[in-house]
Formats: structure tokens, sequence, C-alpha cells
């Protein structure tokens, strides 16, 4: 069965489209489950809000991971004329997200639209003199949220400290570039997410020789919690995470279609099955791009720190800026999807 | 124009590009809007838009400028990946990373992104800025196109070319409790105020002075078009319609009350005086503001001695020179003070 690029692509813009914050991931959760029970597939969720899917087979027991959390905020105060502040939850930050309007997400999953607010750069005082002269990096201390809302109108619409917010949904389409080219906000990790859609699609027709369980987890960007409950309870052998591949400027990734292996990451993955993968993919024609990363991780690393896997492995899409607009070539979404059918079809 | 007529409009005006010098979209919409009420209207060489209301009466240059913050593109390297430099004042971290919209030379629009890179290092300015010691600044900026060089040229984009926010990001946002948000409020909503007060006068013309509107270029880089219509036009009183930022230096509220600005070196204090007064009869009032950094183009006109009267004044809002924000009820209170400055001359 072929990998059907536009499908994909398709499947990635809903993703994109639908909120899925730390920890407040209704939106993303109703789609991943839609996804995984029309394969067919046994579906469930735990009390964590990981989505697992079961393809049942013999052989070892084999995890692939794709988070569905995406970097978010947290409320962290209401003040008196109903600006709110925040806190990054994972690694977001303001610089990236810019002045605009973001969605902050009600009790009842309505939106309560937000702008993100520096304030005026009019003056030379506080911190706009500060940027001005060039002495500091805007901190999410600097932002303000401006709802036009009153704290008791926000109480009432389910707004308060804990409450959510991410991008708004307006800035989070899929965009086309010429050659190939797409970009947009939450790529990590809907790309991978809709990798394992498409690969669960094939494998529920065609199992391979494995135990295998195709999870999307939670809080990835917040230390892996999700993918290390979700090992906990099912004890793989194998954890495979489908994730970013950031082109950095102390890695030599760059942005073409050819996904990317991770050989290390804090602590090196299974030597063994990264050398497959790069091996499988040459024969599947397109090639892979080796990488040690320094300053990335992803929820195979830490299921294996914490010992809950003997063989972990970390395949990405070659992505440029990382945790901010992220730029891919759309090929390598079904490349890297492709890879990940053969590794599992070798085993 | 009632208010749901004004934001629509004010809309229109946000999503036409006009990146300081390159400003032909927002052109074509504010000389249809001039040249639908009847008046004599023209564009000089610099591309500055005038309209005429002839009356008996002291020469009035009343000015809105049409031009927004930009950027213009100064490397297209081989791969396509463009550096740019700010047109005006805007700051890369106000944009964040995101869809920019290149303008290439007929005027197609070439869509590009507003590029940081990775976070995943300690490297570079990223390094920098994971450590908080160096402010986001243009030139660690790129712009990705995804077009080659060769591409990029056979599309008409050069050293030069202009590049703006893009389109999908400049839509007018309505926000709770009647407030707007939106890109470019500086100054698409001084446009919407003189396009109103156009209208008005076209039909009903101020008894007492001759009244030129103006849109003029290049404010954000010097107040250069309104300083070059002043030139030709030698008037005795000039009015600026602009946005009035809140800052953490100046007392100004966020309310609907028109902002007049008292503090440009050289204003009118006896017509500032009867901007207040006017403000208080029309029941709204209004707030003063003496502002240490900023100014518009009735001080730029001032300061070289082009005119005799000078004054500014303008909406409320927050947020200058990024996502602005303002009260949507502020817009017609600035309209009718405008109009009843010039009904007493």
């Amino acid at each position: 069965m072929e990998l059907n690029r536009d499908e994909m692509l398709t499947l990635l813009a809903e993703l994109l489209a639908s909120h899925g914050p730390i920890g407040d991931e209704r939106e993303i959760d109703a789609l991943v489950l839609r996804e995984f029970r029309a394969t067919g597939a046994r579906t469930w969720q735990d009390g964590m809000s990981n989505i697992y899917a079961h393809v049942p087979g013999d052989g070892p027991r084999v995890m692939v991971a794709a988070h569905k959390d995406e970097l978010g905020l947290i409320v962290t105060h209401v003040e008196d004329d109903g600006c709110l502040r925040v806190k990054p939850l994972g690694g977001a930050m303001p610089w990236k997200y810019g002045e605009g309007p973001l969605d902050v997400i009600a009790d009842n999953g309505e939106i309560v639209t937000a702008i993100l607010s520096f304030g005026s750069t009019h003056t030379r005082s506080g911190p706009m003199g500060e940027f001005r002269r060039g002495e500091r990096t805007p901190a999410w201390n600097d932002v303000t949220l401006f709802t036009g809302l009153l704290p008791e109108e926000l109480s009432q619409k389910g707004v308060h400290i804990g409450s959510r917010a991410v991008i708004a949904r307006s800035r989070k389409r899929l965009k086309h570039l010429p050659n190939d080219h797409i970009a947009g906000f939450a790529f990590d990790d809907r790309m991978g997410l809709t990798g394992l859609v498409f690969a669960l699609r094939q494998l529920v027709q065609q199992p391979v020789a494995a135990d295998l369980y195709m999870v999307a987890t939670t809080a990835e960007e917040t230390g892996y919690l999700g993918a290390r409950r979700a090992a906990q309870v099912l004890r793989p052998d194998i954890v495979l995470a489908l994730d970013t591949g950031a082109i950095t400027p102390d890695t030599p990734t760059t942005l073409d279609a050819r996904p990317v292996v991770w050989y290390d990451e804090e602590a090196p993955n299974s030597l063994s099955d990264c050398n497959a993968l790069v091996r499988l993919a040459e024969e599947l024609g397109f090639g892979a791009q080796p990488v040690v990363y320094e300053y990335a991780g992803s929820d195979a690393g830490g299921v294996r720190r914490v010992g809950l896997a003997d063989r972990t492995m970390a395949l990405g899409f070659p992505r440029l800026n990382s945790h901010g607009y992220e730029i891919a070539r759309a090929d390598a979404l079904v490349n890297g999807t492709s890879l990940l059918l053969a590794w599992l079809r070798q085993l | 124009m009632n208010q749901e007529e004004m934001l629509q409009l004010l809309d229109e005006l946000i999503r036409a590009h006009g990146p300081i010098g390159d400003e032909r979209e927002v052109e074509a919409i504010i000389l249809r809007e001039f040249e639908a009420t009847g008046v004599r209207v023209w564009q000089d060489g610099m591309s500055n838009i005038t309209a005429q209301v002839p009356g008996e009466g002291p020469k009035v240059l009343i000015a809105a400028h049409k031009d927004e913050l930009g950027m213009i593109i100064t490397h297209v390297a081989e791969d396509g990946v463009l550096k740019v430099m700010p047109l005006g004042g805007p700051w890369p971290w106000k944009y964040g990373e995101g869809p920019l919209d290149v303008i290439a030379e007929d005027g197609t629009i070439v869509p590009a992104v507003l590029s940081f890179g990775a976070t995943h290092t300690r490297s570079g300015p990223v390094g920098e800025y994971r450590k908080g010691t160096r402010t986001p600044a243009w030139e660690d900026v790129t712009v990705f196109t995804g077009m080659s060089r060769d591409e990029l040229r056979a599309a008409g984009v050069r050293i030069g070319s202009r590049a703006v926010v893009a389109r999908s990001r400049k839509s007018l946002l309505r926000l709770a409790n009647n407030h707007i948000g939106g890109f470019a409020f500086d100054n698409r909503i001084g446009v919407l105020i003189v396009i109103d007060a156009l209208r008005q006068l076209a039909v009903d013309p101020a008894p007492g002075a001759d009244v030129y509107i103006s849109a003029p270029t290049a404010e954000e880089t010097g107040y250069l078009g309104a300083i070059r219509v002043a030139q030709l036009l030698q008037p005795e009183i000039v009015i600026a319609i602009d946005t009035s930022p809140l800052t953490p230096d100046t007392p100004t509220e966020f309310d609907t009350r028109p902002v007049i600005w008292v503090g440009e070196p050289g204003n009118s204090r006896p017509d500032c005086d009867t901007l207040i007064r006017l403000a208080d009869e029309l029941g709204f009032g209004s707030q003063q503001v003496v502002y240490p950094f900023a100014g518009s183009d009735a001080g730029g006109i001032q300061r070289i001695g082009l005119a005799a009267r000078t004054m500014g004044f303008g909406p409320a809002y927050i947020n200058s020179h990024g996502y602005e924000i303002t009260k949507a009820d502020s817009l017609g209170n600035v309209t009718q003070l405008l109009l009843a400055y010039l009904r007493q001359l």
C-alpha cells in the first residue's frame, strides 16, 4: 500500500488546527481517537490521556510513540483589568510567538481570544527600554494577554489561573511554500502523529512480527511524562519515537526529504537499530540523516533513561525553527513514515 | 459612517499592504475613497495623496499617513534565504516567527517566513536568547522563501523589495467589549478617520477653512511625505491624525477619549485648548499627553517651519508598532472632534 502524500497533508492540516497545549488536549484527543478507531485496531485512553492502539503479533513488544501535546501557556494571574499573566508550558518562547492572537481555552472547551502583548514601543522605560537598548531577551514576565474582558466576565466564561492558552487557530493553518515546502506552528509533533496514523492504517491490514502498540503520548514537552507512563504500563522491549528532526547550528542536518535518525540524545539510542534505519532508508532510495543531538530529547530517550525499554530509537522530520513556526519538506513526512513501516516489517 | 461601516473599511485598509515606499495596495483604496467623494484629488510624484475641500479661510492640512512598518530586503542568498532591514520601527520579537508577504516588482506577493532558527541549541543568537542576554535583532533574522535566487529573480524579488506581515495575519480582530486588534492600526485608523471626515466635508464643507486632507508617505521614516506636501501647499494650520500609544511614562488611560498631543515642540497651545474645549462640549472629553518618545507629521512639519499652527490627536491604543489594540468607540469620537474643530474656524 502506497502512502498518499495529499491525504497525509490533509490530516496534518486538520491536526494542526486542533489545540492540545500540554494538559488540555481535548481537541486533539478527539481527532486521534477518531483516527485510531477508524483503523479497527483496539483503541483506549488511559487516565493520563495517552491514547493507545494495539496491533497484536508474534515478536518483541514494540511501542511507537508520537506526542500529541503541543507547546502552550498556562495562566498564572488574572489582573484587575482582566489582563492575564502566563508561564510557558514546555519550551515556548515569546519572541518566537510575537504579538498577536492566542486562544485561551475555557473550562467547557470554548475559546476566549486574547492578544499576546509586550506594550508600546514609544518609550525608553521599563522592559521596552531594555529591549530598545538590546540589553536582554523578552521574557514571559514581560508579556500580558489582553482579553478586553473584566475578571468577573472571565470567571463566568470559565477562564482562571491554570487555564491553558495556545496560538490562535487562525495562525495554525498549514502553509504551502514553493518547491515542496510546508510551514506552520505545532509541526512538533503533529507530523509525527500523522505518520503514526498512516502507519497504523497499513499495519492493521498487514501486521508485522511484533506485538505492536502505537501511542499518542501526552506531556512529552515537559519531561516525556506520558511516554514514561505508557512504558510502565506496556513494558515494551523496543520504543521508537517519531518526533522532530531539528536543524540546528551545531548539527549537520539539512532541510531536505531525508528522515533524521537520532543516534544520541543525552544518552545513546540503540546503535544497531539506528544503523538498520539508515540502511533501510538507503534501500528505500531517499537516504537518512544521522544526527547526534546535544540539546534535543524525544520520548524514546525519555523512556530509556528510566530503564523502561531495552532498545530505543528516534526518527525525525528535518525542520527549521524548532519550537516556533517550523518549515519542512512535505516529502519528508512520507519518507519518514515509509521508513517506520520498513523498520517494523524487518523485525 | 456608522461604526460597522468604519470597521469594515478599516479591515480592508489593514489587509492592503503599504510598507514604506511600496504603498500601491493601500493607495488604490485611498484613491478610490477620496475620488468617490467628488472633490479634487491628486497624487504627487512622491506618492502622497491629497484631496481639497475649498473654503474661505486659512489653509488647513490634515495628515494621516498611509505608510506602515515593514522590511526591505538587503541580501538574497543563492538558496533563496533573504536578509532584511526594518523600514521604520518594527521589532522582530513583536512580529515573531511566521508568514510575511514579500512584494514583487509587479505587486504580486511571494510568501516567506520570518525565522530565528532552532531553539534546540546553545550556539549563536538563539543561545544568547536562551541565556536572556540578547534582544532578538533584525540581523539575527532570516526570511525563508523556499525558492532559489534565480526563481526569486524571475518572480521580480530582489534587494530593495519590500516585505510586510502576511495578509493572513492582517485581518481586523474583534475582541470582547468592543475592542479591536490588528497590525498597522498605525496609521490605517488615521486614514479611516480622514476618509470619514472627507465624506462629510464634501457634502457640507467647513465654512471658514480651505481644507486639504492628505495621506502622506514615509511618516515612519521622518515625516518625509507630510513635509513634502507642506512644502507644496504652504499651510497655515496642520493637524496630524495618528494613533496615540499608551506608554509607561505617560498617564494616558485606555478609554475612548481622543488623545491630544500637547507636547510636540511648537504645537499651537491655543488650538490644543480649543480641541480640549470642543471635546468636552461634544460630551466625550479628551486626554492630553506629552510624549517623550513619539512624534507625528504635525511635529515633523513644525520643526522645519512649514506651518504656523500645528496639532495632533487620535485614539488611544496599546502595543504601538506591533499588534495593536484600541476601543472601537474611540474612532467616531476622533472624527467628530476633527469636524468640530474645522467648523469653528
